[in-house]
């Protein structure tokens, strides 16, 4: 019995430790630029001009301006808050709104179905 | 020879063509993830309370001897039943309908929320509440009673190994193939399972092939046994013990696989959209991580993990009662029921905000549900709404029923142990059933929480 609790306790503990995985999103307060380019369906990702990874964090209220420029015309789609903006070829569009729903968001290219970011609004 | 070739690197082809991820196949609000101090509590809870209670407090068997049914029951009217089997095929031609010739756009199309909101997941989770109500609605049982293609009842010797393949595919097409959104392709899908239920169900009855060939009716027959109510041996349906239907539940054949796939695709859709699946995915293939070879690849491995784990708590609880007639196999057969809790928790944990948010779609396609620019009820406008169930509300629901459900997955492994085991030993194979559920439930809450 001793044992099986033993062997129970660390189970939980290493369960625990692992789970505290380090997030490596940005989270700005304020207004956030997020810059998003595609080139020949490669996706590069700026916060606030700083190289990130496709997973966005922002606070909750936070005012967001996200601007998309590829190589291709599309149209951008900010999902959960159902935000679009038509693309042409090498121009960048934006789309500027309040970060007031929380979750986690998909940002796609519509017609080519490219996954962009995901945002976090926490 | 050349044919096969070319079909093989078409197959090959298809397979390499990097998907999307939707999430299941409605792209909206997907949840935050669980903070760590409510994983920590909810895990605690779960160990503290497991150990505790069970060995002092519950020294015999208790849930074994059938569901007791109270009462004399109530018969279903005969109009209720044709009324809720003339509303299913009513609603599975529109789906048909919808998903072939409606607006390609899935949000403006009711197929996609109709079956991946209400028929794959509203159905399965009403029925653990009021039990197989969806055996009244199936639209494939409905048209084999009135084609008269009688036959046994009961899944046969084929049990429901169908049924469980037929689930993977299903959930395949959820999570991996990356179309699952598209109005076409669901109608397609609708088309040919309702063919190939037919034919079956031509050659050995409607009854067997429900029984044991039909995904649906053996996935809401499994969860039924959850609910209070349920039918008695006369057809009357009744309020019974509860959880006394699940350690009754017959032992099929693959309905080890079948308790196995529910919980291993839940965890792979889980656990493919956290952090850390995304960082060894990429090390591991780069930008193939969405390629449908590797995520199909990723479900296979969820489903290993799971049973392995299940096989290797079995063996272990095998070993510890050296009893002759309860082997590895055996004791998997025997403790299947006591998933089934757990694999529900996990499924509403997981997609219970799905229901609550992206379920609001359906508001809008009622009215215009083939997108061509109808407003039946003036609802077309609707837009979901996605702020009024706040995240911490969420958690809380997300931990407790990751934990409820993993509480009663121990309380059915320990009363099952005390029927089948030697009972000096009985507690001692409970060891390695309750490392297992601690895992999973744990692993649940990893997954809510990274």
């Amino acid at each position: 019995m001793r044992r099986a609790i033993a062997l129970s306790m660390s189970i939980a503990i290493a369960l625990v430790v692992s789970g505290c995985g380090d997030d490596t999103t940005a989270t700005t307060a304020g207004p956030v630029d997020v810059a998003v380019t595609v080139v020949a369906g490669t996706v590069t990702v700026t916060v606030g001009g700083a190289p990130a990874s496709d997973h966005v964090s922002v606070a909750e209220g936070a005012q967001v301006h996200l601007s998309v420029t590829s190589d291709v015309a599309d149209e951008v789609h900010l999902h959960g808050y159902d935000l679009m903006v038509d693309l042409e070829e090498g121009v960048a569009g934006s789309i500027d709104f309040t970060a007031n729903i929380a979750g986690i968001f998909e940002v796609e290219l519509e017609a080519s179905a490219l996954h962009l970011i995901d945002l976090e609004v926490a | 020879m050349k044919r096969v070739v070319a079909v093989g690197a078409a197959a090959l082809l298809l397979l390499a063509i990097p998907v999307p991820a939707l999430a299941h196949g409605l792209g909206g609000r997907k949840d935050l993830p669980v903070p760590l101090e409510f994983f920590v509590v909810g895990a605690a809870v779960v160990l503290l309370v497991s150990f505790g209670a069970l060995a002092v407090l519950w020294p015999t068997p208790r849930l074994q001897d059938g569901p007791r049914f109270r009462g004399d029951g109530r018969a279903v009217p005969d109009w209720l039943g044709r009324t809720a089997a003339g509303f299913g095929l009513a609603f599975f031609a529109l789906i048909v309908a919808a998903g072939l010739f409606g607006d390609p756009n899935a949000r403006s199309n009711i197929a996609p929320v109709g079956v991946w909101v209400l028929f794959w997941l509203v159905v399965p989770f009403l029925a653990a509440l009021v039990g197989n109500a969806w055996s009244f609605f199936s639209p494939w049982r409905t048209t084999g009673e009135m084609l008269g293609l009688d036959g046994p009842g009961g899944p046969g010797r084929a049990g429901v190994w169908p049924a469980a393949v037929g689930f993977v595919a299903f959930a395949w097409m959820e999570l991996v193939s990356g179309r699952s959104a598209e109005p076409r392709f669901i109608g397609i899908a609708a088309v040919g399972y309702f063919a190939y239920i037919t034919v079956i169900a031509s050659r050995v009855g409607i009854d067997r092939t429900v029984a044991s060939f039909d995904t649906f009716g053996v996935y809401n027959r499994l969860v039924s046994a959850i609910s209070p109510l349920g039918r008695r041996s006369d057809g009357r349906v009744g309020r019974r013990g509860w959880l006394r239907a699940l350690p009754v539940l017959p032992m099929w054949p693959g309905l080890v696989f079948f308790v196995i796939a529910l919980i291993g695709t839940v965890t792979f859709d889980g656990l493919s959209a956290t952090p850390w699946w995304d960082g060894v995915s990429f090390s591991l293939v780069g930008a193939a991580q969405r390629a449908i070879w590797f995520r199909t690849l990723g479900l296979l491995f969820a489903l290993g993990v799971v049973g392995a784990a299940y096989l290797a708590a079995s063996w272990t609880a095998s070993r510890i009662a050296r009893s002759p007639t309860m082997r590895t196999r055996e004791v998997a057969r025997s403790f299947a029921h006591t998933l089934i809790p757990i694999a529900l928790a996990y499924a509403v944990a997981h997609y219970f905000t799905l229901i609550l948010f992206e379920g609001q779609l359906i508001v809008p396609a009622l009215s215009d549900p083939l997108g061509l620019g109808w407003d039946l009820f003036g609802t077309v406008d609707f837009k979901p709404n996605y702020t009024w169930l706040a995240p911490a509300v969420v958690w809380y629901v997300q931990v407790a029923v990751i934990v409820g459900g993993h509480l009663i997955g121990v309380v059915l492994a320990h009363d099952r142990a005390l029927a089948v085991f030697p009972t000096d030993r009985a507690v001692r194979t409970q060891y390695a059933m309750l490392g297992l559920m601690v895992a999973l439930t744990s692993l649940g809450l990893i997954i809510l929480a990274v």
